[in-house]
């Protein structure tokens, strides 16, 4: 297509090419996506830092627990709204990315601000999203635990008699075996849901009027039977991610090994200082690799809208 | 904005040539198809050995010979069988499928020397005997992140490079409609089919091609779309009575097809 210049973006993209353009965008956008996952990162540990002053303040005076009642409740609503403030910004750096890939670029306070007027929608589609795994997982548990005991071995587990146990092993290894294909069952339909909701905020981030339960509804729609392949883009994603991983390790041994030059490693001081690196290396591979995950959600969402709505396919107008 | 780093070559006889960088994705992706492919020779190999080694020694326990220095020369061989399956999976390969091997080939992605020119041995080998060092501590996935040309270490000595494969992509066959192909056969008379670009043809047979998988409404709306779009461009008053906006597109393709405007369009050269 002479008019538009980028011909790639119309036709469906292979995986590895997904994840590619991905990468791609974050290196040619990464002051402004990195800017805006450092800041969203901050509200996300601010509830976490708060607990610091208040359990020294406590612990000092010994006294008004009665205010405990206040505080607790005022924290959660904090942590509520942190935890907002973090899906939004990421919902704001998806948004700056789908935005360059349709060839229609924003300003990143527009994006920003656009993304912050949807806050709750996107705490809502987190929230609902969480619900779901637990749901998941609970559900596994439960099965597992209502099997066992209705096959008499969760007593057997629980009262472990090695003559009986001698005399029939098959109950108990069937046993081991049912659990292990239901724990396997359980990551297959995690991987499966994850794919099919991979781009659950991407709607509500890019398309006007659209609310959380309907972004997670066209997730669902625009993901069906692209589930593997998207499982197979995060998958790898995910291993691009491990050298990143494995140079903050590396940081974190070497700045140990300096560390420990001038402290003694039993010492109290040696545990801070290690924590603290430790945790603000963590927090700055957790920053770095935030956009690209939110960048290549925008890429797969773009080329499913591509598959399945045919975005882009547009003649000149006459 | 550009997605993919592009390279232009000058070939030995001054020719320009235009390539697509594989990009990290693909390479990732093929890397882990190649590897799941040696790691399971390699178990195979390792299992047959080890059966085939302890039936050998039992039949040489039960002559009762002194093979004495026998299992440490399994082992050297088993060493160099190792190695030469995971040096030699990608040596063969790329020799012989001209820069693929079976990841590659998945990720549509081919080892090429810096000039155009298909890699041989000399280079195949480089590539896979400094293989190890990229791998050591990622320092491949760096470079190949980093730089502009996305070489790894192998690749900068071997003066090769990746790129994505340029193959004539098979499409689905069109399905059309009788009714579309009796319009198709008046159409060059009634309308200005001659207005059509070949890259609003390319545009309606993309979706010709790919709206099976399309999501119900927002095919039909693009169908409809598409329709009003190209009967504007062809000065069509009205689309007929009792055809859909999907046998217009389809009797439009056809007719611009049979006119012999279909061989110019861009993505067909």
């Amino acid at each position: 297509m002479a008019s538009n210049p980028n011909p790639y973006l119309v036709q469906p993209l292979d995986i590895g090419n997904v994840v590619s353009a991905g990468i791609q965008l974050y290196r040619t956008h990464f002051k402004q996506y990195f800017g805006i996952a450092l800041i969203a990162t901050l509200w996300a540990l601010l509830p976490f830092l708060l607990v610091i002053p208040i359990v020294l303040f406590y612990t000092a005076v010994q006294t008004y627990y009665g205010t405990l009642g206040l505080v607790v409740p005022a924290w959660i609503v904090l942590a509520v709204y942190c935890s907002a403030k973090y899906f939004a910004g990421a919902g704001a750096i998806a948004r700056l990315a789908f935005g360059t890939l349709i060839n229609q670029p924003e300003s990143l306070d527009s994006a920003k601000r656009y993304a912050n007027s949807r806050i709750w929608g996107f705490w809502n589609i987190n929230f609902l999203l969480t619900l779901m795994y637990l749901g998941v997982y609970f559900v596994t548990v439960v099965v597992l635990l209502i099997v066992l005991s209705a096959t008499g071995i969760f007593s057997l587990l629980t009262n472990p008699d090695p003559t009986t146990f001698a005399l029939n092993p098959a109950p108990l290894i069937l046993a081991g075996l049912f659990t292990l294909l239901l724990l396997l069952a359980m990551v297959v339909i995690f991987i499966w849901l994850g794919s099919r909701f991979a781009v659950a905020d991407l709607p509500l981030a890019t398309e006007t009027g659209s609310n959380a339960t309907q972004s997670l509804g066209r997730s669902w729609n625009l993901t069906y039977k692209s589930a593997w392949r998207i499982a197979l883009i995060l998958f790898i994603t995910f291993l691009i991610t491990i050298p990143l991983q494995a140079l903050a390790q590396i940081l974190v041994s070497t700045f140990n090994a300096i560390i420990a030059v001038s402290f003694p490693q039993d010492s109290p001081t040696f545990a801070l200082l290690s924590f603290s690196v430790g945790y603000i290396l963590g927090l700055v591979a957790g920053v770095v690799v935030l956009p690209l995950w939110q960048s290549i959600k925008a890429v797969i969402y773009s080329d499913l809208r591509s598959r399945r709505e045919g975005l882009g396919l547009k003649l000149r107008d006459s | 904005m550009r997605l993919f780093n592009r390279i232009t070559l000058l070939t030995p006889e001054s020719v320009e040539l235009e390539f697509t960088l594989a990009g990290i994705g693909s390479r990732a992706l093929a890397l882990l198809i190649d590897y799941h492919i040696v790691a399971f020779t390699l178990i195979v190999f390792w299992l047959l050995l080890t059966f085939v080694a302890g039936q050998l020694l039992d039949y040489l326990d039960a002559l009762s010979v002194n093979y004495g220095d026998l299992p440490v020369w399994l082992l050297a061989i088993a060493i160099l069988v190792t190695f030469t399956i995971a040096t030699g999976y990608f040596v063969f390969f790329e020799v012989t499928w001209q820069g693929q091997t079976i990841g590659k080939r998945f990720a549509k992605i081919r080892v090429i020397r810096d000039d155009g020119r298909p890699i041989g041995l000399p280079q195949a080998a480089l590539r896979a005997l400094l293989r190890p060092i990229d791998d050591i501590l990622f320092i491949g996935a760096f470079f190949i992140l980093l730089g502009k040309k996305e070489k790894r270490i192998g690749d900068w000595v071997a003066g090769t490079l990746v790129v994505q494969e340029v193959r004539p992509v098979v499409k689905a066959a069109i399905a059309i409609s009788q009714a579309s192909e009796n319009l198709a056969a008046e159409l060059p008379q009634t309308t200005h089919l001659s207005k059509l670009l070949p890259d609003d043809f390319a545009v309606i047979r993309e979706y010709l091609q790919r709206r099976n998988f399309m999501e119900h409404n927002a095919k039909s709306e693009l169908s409809l779309q598409l329709a009003r779009q190209a009967r504007n461009l062809i000065s069509l008053e009205t689309i007929p009575q009792g055809l859909t906006s999907d046998e217009f597109l389809e009797a439009v393709y056809l007719a611009y097809q049979k006119q012999g405007g279909g061989g110019r369009g861009r993505d067909e050269g």
